[in-house]
């Protein structure tokens, strides 16, 4: 199924269980995620059980604290419907890459008139952040390892400081090298 | 226009990676992550145009399917959830704390940045937080109140670090609060 259609199918899903009083219509919701996440197979299933074990918590937190005010039925309801919109978000994530879900994006941002060169900074900027990601994360092994070298205390939230100063010059830098490249003309 | 896309690519990559940092757990036992501090560090170091669109970048990518949210986390699930009101917060308190920042003479100082970082990051992100739980978890607005406040020690202890660094970096580049 293509990128868009299954966003599309994601909204009016999500939307229909937001609108739906019935109170079960969470927990259907939820079975029919689980259902469409064994077609794949077994592994794919288990892929999204283990997506919903964090909201699951959350959402047994939920039922207990409307439970203890003498709501749980209201409890039951948020709770299933809460863990069926994330278990059929965390299937479209599973299952559409983040390359696909841009053009998407960038075919609506289109379709509503959106002018070209904002689209082209936007997606420019998103390569940028996903190239930086790993060279930010990799600086800032750098700067613990350096500073476990000289020190025996934990580095902590300092490193914060000098991170967010290379991360600016690195910035700069950049910024250069787009401007050499005339990449925004 | 290079440098502003840059800035805010940049930005948006080093939210993420703080976000990556091991969490710190406070006296209370309440845990908190650096993620938020980088919305305010975007706030007071990009100021509130350029810190809004940073964030809007980060949450584009999050919602792309990235697990860049703090505890691995994302996709667009992270967006149906009860911290729904939080993720609303996040460009918003970097607008405001820009913006309140801005007031100040020197914008980058550290009483701009507590300040800013104070109304933004903590005020505008924790009002958005209680009124997305308050939706989502259908409890009263005080109830809601009830689950944030435990996290507000953890968010002054941030604004604090965040006033910090803001002065530490405009001592150690004066350019940057005339750039951004």
């Amino acid at each position: 199924m293509a990128a868009g259609a299954k966003l599309a199918l994601l909204c009016a899903f999500c939307t229909g269980l937001g609108i739906l009083r019935w109170q079960l219509s969470g927990w259907l919701g939820l079975g029919m995620v689980l259902a469409a996440s064994a077609f794949p197979g077994g592994w794919f299933l288990r892929l999204i059980l283990r997506d919903l074990r964090a909201p699951a918590l959350i959402g047994g937190a939920i039922f207990g604290f409307q439970w203890f005010f003498g709501r749980p039925e209201l409890g039951l309801s948020i709770a299933g419907t809460l863990l069926a919109c994330i278990g059929a978000a965390m299937m479209l994530s599973r299952t559409t890459s983040p390359a696909d879900l841009l053009a998407v994006l960038d075919r609506w941002l289109e379709m509503v008139g959106f002018p070209v060169r904002p689209r082209r900074r936007l997606s420019l900027a998103i390569a940028l952040t996903l190239r930086f990601i790993p060279a930010l994360s990799g600086r800032a092994t750098l700067l613990v390892e350096a500073y476990r070298a000289r020190s025996p205390h934990r580095l902590g939230w300092r490193i914060v400081g000098p991170l967010t100063l290379s991360t600016l010059d690195e910035a700069d830098g950049t910024a250069e090298a787009l401007r050499a490249r005339a990449h925004l003309d | 226009m290079e440098r502003d896309i840059s800035r805010i690519a940049l930005f948006a990559a080093l939210i993420a990676v703080l976000g990556l940092l091991p969490k710190l757990t406070l006296a209370s036992g309440i845990p908190f992550t650096a993620q938020s501090m980088g919305i305010m560090l975007a706030g007071t170091v990009l100021g509130a145009r350029k810190g809004t669109f940073a964030i809007l970048l980060f949450l584009l990518i999050v919602a792309l399917g990235l697990p860049l949210l703090a505890g691995g986390r994302g996709g667009l699930g992270v967006f149906v959830g009860p911290t729904l009101g939080y993720l609303v917060g996040f460009p918003l308190g970097a607008f405001v704390t820009g913006l309140v920042a801005a007031q100040f003479t020197a914008r980058m100082s550290f009483f701009a940045a507590l300040t800013g970082a104070f109304v933004g990051g903590i005020c505008v992100m924790t009002i958005c937080g209680i009124v997305g739980m308050s939706v989502v978890m259908k409890v009263s607005l005080i109830q809601a109140a009830g689950f944030a406040t435990p996290f507000i020690p953890g968010d002054l202890i941030k604004a604090v670090l965040t006033a910090v660094i803001t002065s530490t970096l405009w001592k150690a580049r004066p350019s940057i609060a005339r750039l951004s």
